[in-house]
């Protein structure tokens, strides 16, 4: 994702972490599944647990995802503009809302997670440490969302067009 | 509001945004138009997401990307072989038959490209059909994976629209077998009429034998376990499609590792990490997605929508028709993911109000959109069938025409007979 030795190392640790709590997902539904089907007994726990990991899961992935470009859009009209710098300006333009709405949604979700008062009904997790996740994410979205700032203006102080890639394997769930 | 909505969406989506982030700026737009407040956004958001169903979709996720390494395709798509592959057309029918199988195990058309196209296109080469003749019946037949449960789609639709995802799963199988039909009459014509697949006095194309059809049913029984563990579950009652996607994802797993040993634990991060990142990218788009779909309903676009089409046309097929153009319109530049999400919460509360079976309707949805999968400039499935066969995507979408027909017949059979898709959910009320 980065030359930079240090973000390597963080999204590495970053990655792990991610892998880490989808087994625990995986486990404690597999668990739930075995003790409700063998068992004949539900843990009652494990449904609200698997579902804030999940939580967790789907916003701190998607910050890789946006790392590697893999979220879903159309980027065949733009690749198709001939002048690198009408293309460059468009990327910086767009890159800067995307920063506009990672920001308003940090902002309000930390609002959010920090205003949080009550528990979840059967742990008794705390609603703030869900919540954390909105700003957690949107931190970590724009340190990505500076590095792809900067790229933009480099290539647009070169005069040269960015390199697209049109087939696109890991998008979406069809 | 509509207008507003769908002008900035298309506007930021074209100058290139990913889909999450334009569907937020629209948010944004649309809350500051109806003078909301802002911290409504992360925790409807989050509330959205927090859902036990939506779990589902990380194991069908896992089961896709275990099949696509752990052998399991291999062996489905060698049964296949021993039951079709003496047919004129041979491969073609084994491709389409092994996609069925696969779309009972696994829930996503992209995990089916890569993995059938991986292990057939090569060989059909081989056997003198034309590469891009080739890669369209495995684009074409891997639509089948997203209508034979389980289903992603079905799952995000259920949920999006408060549609049971049981009876869904259950009404997508009388459909996902007459594709699948349909396919195999479409290759065998094609095929016939110009003469592929005929090596002259070749011993490639083994003949037909119950010696090894039996060989071959029990090297890949064992996978095949899973579609009727999931179908038998769902539609027993035992199961929920949570549970059944965590029963499937063991077996894979047990398979690929410990039976078939095409796996190995060192493999195991990179699956997980895989199926982590990709359930990102689909929930991510989904909290988003229902955001949008409380907005739209608050500010009572269905409702507008419903308006507008009945000055149209006042009859349910007419309303039908209308919306299955809209759909297959929209296919051609948007993702099915995107799509269904966007535009089921808006649709559904018109097809209900003339009386469509809220079931019916998202088989016939996601089969629409389903087909937008293989309808350029924008259809994943093709650039992955491009890129697995090699070839440009003009001369494949030159050779998926006739396939393409067939599908769109299909769906207006399924128009045409609503009790095709309804008659499996009905036993179930």
């Amino acid at each position: 994702m980065k030359e930079n030795k240090f973000f390597n190392i963080f999204f590495g640790i970053y990655k792990y972490f991610l892998i880490l709590l989808t087994v625990i997902m995986f486990v404690i539904v597999g668990a739930n599944v075995f003790s409700r089907f063998v068992l004949n007994n539900s843990l009652g726990w494990a449904d609200e647990l698997s579902r804030f990991i999940f939580i967790w899961i789907s916003f701190l992935g998607a910050v890789i995802a946006y790392g590697t470009d893999d979220h879903v859009g159309l980027n065949f009209v733009i690749a198709k503009i001939p002048s690198a710098r009408i293309q460059n300006i468009i990327n910086l333009i767009s890159d800067l809302l995307i920063l506009a709405v990672v920001g308003i949604i940090s902002y309000y979700g930390y609002i959010v997670s920090v205003s949080a008062t009550n528990v979840s009904p059967a742990l008794y997790i705390p609603m703030t440490l869900v919540y954390s996740v909105v700003p957690i994410t949107g931190f970590f979205m724009v340190i990505i969302n500076f590095n792809k700032i900067k790229k933009h203006i480099e290539l647009f102080v070169k005069n040269e067009k960015e390199r697209y890639e049109l087939i696109d394997e890991s998008g979406g769930a069809e | 509001m509509l207008w507003l909505f769908l002008g900035t969406l298309f506007f930021f989506v074209l100058a290139g945004i990913p889909v999450v982030f334009a569907l937020g700026l629209s948010n944004i737009a649309l809350m500051n138009a109806m003078d909301l407040q802002l911290m409504i956004l992360p925790s409807k958001m989050i509330s959205g997401m927090n859902s036990f169903p939506l779990l589902a979709i990380p194991f069908f996720m896992f089961v896709g990307e275990i099949m696509n390494q752990g052998g399991i395709a291999k062996r489905l798509v060698n049964f296949a072989d021993a039951i079709v592959g003496h047919i004129t057309g041979g491969l073609g029918h084994v491709n389409i038959l092994a996609s069925m199988f696969f779309g009972g195990i696994s829930g996503s058309a992209i995990a089916d490209t890569a993995a059938i196209g991986g292990l057939l296109i090569p060989p059909m080469i081989e056997q003198d059909y034309p590469a891009d003749y080739s890669a369209a019946i495995t684009a074409s037949s891997a639509v089948i994976g997203i209508i034979i449960p389980p289903s992603i789609p079905f799952i995000l639709y259920g949920i999006i629209t408060n549609t049971s995802i049981a009876q869904l799963f259950m009404a997508g199988i009388i459909p996902g077998i007459i594709v699948g039909l349909s396919l195999m009459a479409t290759t065998y014509f094609t095929t016939k009429k110009h003469n592929y697949g005929h090596v002259e006095g070749s011993e490639q194309v083994a003949n037909f034998t119950f010696g090894r059809l039996w060989e071959t049913f029990k090297e890949a029984s064992l996978a095949l376990t899973i579609p009727f563990l999931v179908v038998g579950g769902i539609l027993g009652g035992v199961f929920t499609a949570t549970e059944a996607g965590a029963v499937a994802a063991f077996v894979a797993l047990v398979l690929a590792l410990v039976v078939y040993k095409e796996v190995t634990v060192k493999d195991l991060p990179d699956i997980l990490l895989s199926t982590a990142k990709t359930t990102a990218i689909v929930l991510f788009l989904c909290g988003m997605a229902m955001v949008t779909a409380w907005l739209l309903t608050v500010a009572r676009v269905p409702f507008t929508l419903a308006q507008m089409l009945t000055t149209i046309t006042n009859s349910t097929i007419g309303i039908l028709l209308l919306t299955n153009v809209l759909l297959f319109l929209v296919g051609f530049v948007m993702d099915l993911t995107p799509a269904m999400l966007i535009l089921a919460p808006i649709l559904l509360p018109v097809m209900k109000q003339v009386g469509i079976d809220p079931v019916y309707f998202g088989v016939i949805m996601s089969i629409n959109l389903g087909i937008g999968l293989i309808t350029p400039p924008v259809g994943t499935v093709l650039y992955v069938a491009t890129g697995v066969a090699d070839i440009s995507l003009e001369d494949l979408v030159k050779s998926i025409l006739p396939f393409l027909f067939t599908l769109l017949s299909v769906l207006a059979l399924l128009i045409a007979f609503p009790q095709l898709v309804m008659f499996i959910p009905n036993l179930m009320r």
